[in-house]
Parts: C-alpha cells; structure tokens; sequence
C-alpha cells in the first residue's frame, strides 16, 4: 500500500478492545487518512500486522506485549503527523480503562486486581470476565477462588481449561457460564451482549451465544418472558465437559419458583450428554423443550420433554407452555429475483455461530457446500470466496483472534460483503444482524456501503441478488428501525432466522438446489 | 433504556447477580446490570507480566 507511513508506541499502556476499536475509527477520519489501526503489541498482533503489510520497516523502539500501537497510513506526511496528533489527543483526554467507571473516586484509585475489586464491593457474587484469552482462564479461577460465579465471554481458554474451572466451581457450588459464552440474563440483568427480554417464567440453559438471543427475543417478542437466561459456553454438552454448567444451571433453577417451563438449546452436543442433560431439566416437573442442532440422528422419547425442530419453534412451544398463544407476526413475502445466468450460490455471513449452525443443518442438502464450522460431511473452508453454496461464521475464533468480536467492529464482515459484491456465482446472500443492550447502536448503517455495492454490482452484471436477513432483538433493542434501515436497501427481513434460512432456501435458483 | 420490572424475589435472586457484579475487560459490560441498578466495579486490567504470557504464568507458579 503506497502512502505515508507513521508509527507511535505508547509503552506500557493497556487499553480494551472497545476503546482500541473507537481510537482506530477516531484515527481513520482524519483527512488523508487511508488506513489506521490500533492494537496492543501482542506478538499475535504484530504477526497480524505484517500479514496486512502494515508493519513498518524499522520501529522506533522494539514493542512489548505491554505496549500499544498506533499506525497510520496517510496521503502524506503532513495527514500522516496530524492523525498521530489526533491519536495522541485521543488517549490522553480518556483515562485508561476503570478509571471512566470508578465514580466517585479518583483515577489512581480504581481498583487493579479483583481482589481489589472485591475489597470495594465485597458482597459481589458473579464476575464478567473479557479479556484476552491467554489470561481469561487464569482470572476466572481467581474469581473462583474468591467465591464469584463467572461469565467467560473470552474465547482462547482450552478445553483442558474449561474443565478444571467448571471442576472448581462445581466442588464450590458456583457457576461457570462459557468460554465464548455471549450472553446470559440472571435475575432480570442483561450480561455481555444480551437483549432487552420481559421477565416471565421461562428459565433458558443455553450451550450458544447467538441461539440464546434469537430464543429469548423471540419468546419476547410473541409475548412470553424469561426468568432466567444461562449461558454455558458451546462445548458443555461435549463428551468431555459432560454438561457441568448445564446440569448445575438446572440444579438451580429446580428451586426457582419464578421459573415454571425450561428451554434447552445446544450450538452442538454428545448425544449422551444431551440426553443426560435433558433428563435432569424433566426431572425438576416442568414442561421442557429441547433442541439440540448439533445432535444427529432421531433423539428418543422422553417423558415431559418436547424435541423442537429450530430455535423459532423453540420460541413458540415455551410460550405455549406457559400459557402465552395470542400473538402472531405478519408474514414477510420474498419475491425471487431475475438471475443471471451465472448466479447459483448461497452465501451466509454470520455473526451468531449458533444462527450459522442453524442454518447449515437445514442446509446439508446443498452440494457443493462448505462452512468454516465443523460438521462431518460439509467441507471445511474459511476464506471468503468459494465456488459452491458457502457458510461463514465470522464470530469463530479464527476471525477474533487479537481483534474484537465483529458484532463490535463491521469491517471484517464488510470485507466478507465486498467479496460477496465481485462474485458474479452468487444469487442469495444470508446474513443476522444480531442487537442487544450493549451492541451498536446502529449497525445497519456500517452496512449500508457494502449491501449497496453487492445489489448495484450485481445488476451491473445483468443480474440481481437475493438478499435475505434476520435481525436478532426486540423493539427495545432498537429492531423496528434496523428492520426498516435495511429494507430500504433492499434487504428481505424475516421476522425470525428460521424463516430467513428457508426463504434463502427458496429463493435459490431451481438448478442450484441439488 | 428499559428498566425491568420489579418481581416479587428476594433482594439476592436466584443467581445473586444484583448484590453486585465485578467487570474485567470491556468496559461496555458494565452498561447493562448498571441500567438495572446493579452495583458494578470495573478492574482496570491490564495484561500480567506486561503482557508476556510465559513470565505471568511463571509468576502464578510463585504466588
């Protein structure tokens, strides 16, 4: 990449992600400004830098891990000096991380460590833990340890990990919700990107992020509520974790009296442990729905328990369960489009692993198709062009690794799109628009460009794309407006992913679905 | 934003979450149990061992 190139190092300073993430784009709208970044100087990162050609040639100082990095690359220098001054602004008018929420106290005082945190606020009971993985297991135990429950939103911890963590809470009777658990809702509070959900009595055990957010929603938005909301992290209902979190999230919401249906939903599972799981949430009395997508093969009668066939069905039978039947939403039509002769191919770009999970189940009729999720029988591939009906999850941990989640920062699934846009073999793309209390506000404007240059391309090639969406939340999350924001770009929402899978399916041109 | 409404639980719940709640990482986590009127104390992390993974983990073996 032609340009000016400037480079600066701020030693021994540590910022999230999230305030990374807002520097960068801070940076980036400086006049001149054709590429900024800004990272910690993990070697992962560095290696990731060079990857993207932006490594400078010398560095000022060697980084450390501990250090945080600005580059930019500008028209010229004088665009290049004044976006470092910017940066430099930037960080020195917001204190670093704590300091912003410790109200009250001055700066120096934030609290550190846990334990000082703990000293602070003593009577805390659970911990949300989002650092960077390689650190994330280690201050999970020590929240353990001091007898806090933890939200692991963290992706990075090994299963090895997982297990010993899950081992320690069990012998404490604490929880541990994840790794990569996304979301929970306990006792009416919304945790990591969880949605704005009525109480009710529906208690929730979900082994997937995305899936426990299009549930609660949707039971939300056909007028049932949710007790309780856990997350358990994608590979409880593994062999090898054997359901920890699972089994002790039912043990608890067996005594909660808010809570009279139970919902259980897997990304995917071991049937055995499944079943297990499945058995211990009939065995507390109540009206339980299950489905487990990643399980194959006919799962066996269980009395008290209801196998659903989607998250959407899911939705509808708890509600039912707990007496709520009155509401219904209007059907969304889709109307096929004039294809060129060269478009055969289903495109997904997905944020939610669990939507995309979905989404590939319904799908495995569909030849030639591959995914970057693992699923015997679909061929595994991650890049973002392909020939053949294609299945991303962009949330997996291939893609966030020493960056943040793409529910914060667009620009990974815009790349996705632009690639999607020069494809002349696609005719349907797929995608979620996952919302939430601590999402952004508005992501379907950071679409707007790319889902633009995908319809406007394709028509330039005589053609004309499909496009079909869900969007995950409820009006208190600001959905009525990102539905609207994105049907005027031309987009088909369906009003829930299940739908959205089979209108894809639909819309495919007829020789294409072999 | 929203509040939720009030339930006739008691003032632990089931999980315990609204006595309090510790936030490591992204501070954006804070948001929402603070919009429910959860106390929350946000640690400012940072990386052990000024972010060389074999040190802080040579570090833990110590402590």
């Amino acid at each position: 990449m032609s340009g000016t190139m400037r480079a600066m190092i701020r030693a021994d300073e540590y910022r999230d992600a999230g305030v990374l993430l807002a520097l960068t784009r801070a940076v980036e709208a400086f006049p001149g400004v054709r590429r900024a970044v800004a990272m910690m100087a993990t070697p992962r990162n560095l290696d990731a830098l060079r990857k993207m050609g932006m490594a400078p040639p010398h560095w000022p100082l060697p980084p450390k891990p501990g250090d945080l990095l600005v580059l930019v690359i500008a028209d010229d220098e004088s665009g290049a000096v004044e976006a470092m001054r910017g940066a430099d602004a930037w960080l020195s008018a917001r204190p670093p991380a704590g300091a912003l929420v410790a109200q009250g106290t001055p700066m120096d005082d934030a609290p550190r460590t846990l334990e000082q945190a703990l000293v602070r606020q003593p009577e805390s009971r659970l911990a949300v833990v989002s650092v960077p993985g390689l650190f994330a297991a280690r201050e999970a135990r020590r929240a353990l340890e001091q007898g806090l429950s933890v939200l692991l939103f963290s992706d990075g911890v090994t299963v090895e990990q997982e297990v010993s963590l899950k081992t320690l809470a069990d012998a404490r009777g604490l929880l541990v919700m994840g790794p990569d658990c996304g979301a929970a809702l306990l006792d009416g509070v919304p945790l990591g990107f969880a949605g704005a959900v009525r109480r009710g009595d529906i208690g929730v055990v979900a082994a997937s992020g995305s899936g426990l957010q299009e549930l609660t929603t949707l039971i939300h938005r056909i007028g049932g509520g949710v007790s309780h909301a856990v997350g358990t992290g994608d590979r409880d209902l593994s062999e090898v974790v054997g359901g920890r979190t699972t089994l002790a999230a039912l043990d608890r919401l067996a005594g909660d009296g808010a809570t009279k249906t139970l919902v259980l939903l897997a990304k995917s599972c071991a049937r055995a442990v499944a079943l297990r799981a499945a058995e211990r949430a009939a065995a507390t009395g109540r009206p339980v729905i299950a489905h487990f997508i990643g399980c194959t093969g006919d799962l066996p009668a269980l009395s008290g328990v209801t196998w659903a066939t989607s998250i959407t069905d899911a939705a509808w039978r708890a509600c039912a369960a707990s007496g709520v039947t009155s509401a219904a939403w209007a059907t969304v039509p889709w109307v096929r489009s004039d294809y060129a002769p060269a478009q055969r191919w289903l495109r997904g770009l997905y944020l939610g692993g669990t939507l995309c999970a979905e989404a590939l189940a319904r799908c495995r009729h569909l030849s030639p198709l591959s995914s970057n999720l693992a699923v015997d029988g679909v061929t595994s591939s991650a890049r973002f062009r392909v020939a053949g009906h294609h299945l991303l999850d962009l949330g997996d941990e291939e893609y966030t690794r020493g960056r943040t989640h793409p529910i914060f920062d667009p620009s990974l699934r815009i790349e996705a799109l632009y690639n999607v846009a020069n494809d002349p073999a696609v005719a349907v793309l797929l995608f979620d628009v996952v919302l939430g209390i601590v999402g952004p506000m508005d992501p379907a404007a950071g679409l707007r460009d790319a889902l633009t240059a995908v319809r406007e391309r394709s028509r330039a090639r005589g053609g004309e794309i499909a496009m079909v969406a869900a969007v995950v939340g409820t009006d208190d999350d600001r959905r009525g407006a990102q539905v609207a924001a994105l049907q005027a770009l031309g987009v088909m929402v369906m009003p829930d992913h299940a739908t959205a899978v089979e209108a894809a399916l639909e819309l495919l041109p007829e020789e294409a679905e072999q | 934003m929203r509040r939720y409404e009030d339930h006739d639980v008691d003032v632990y719940g089931t999980f315990g979450v609204r006595v309090g709640v510790l936030v490591l990482g992204l501070e954006h986590f804070a948001d929402g149990p603070r919009a429910e009127g959860v106390p929350v104390a946000v640690v400012a992390w940072e990386p052990p061992a000024g972010g060389d993974e074999r040190l802080a983990r040579i570090l833990d073996e110590l402590l």
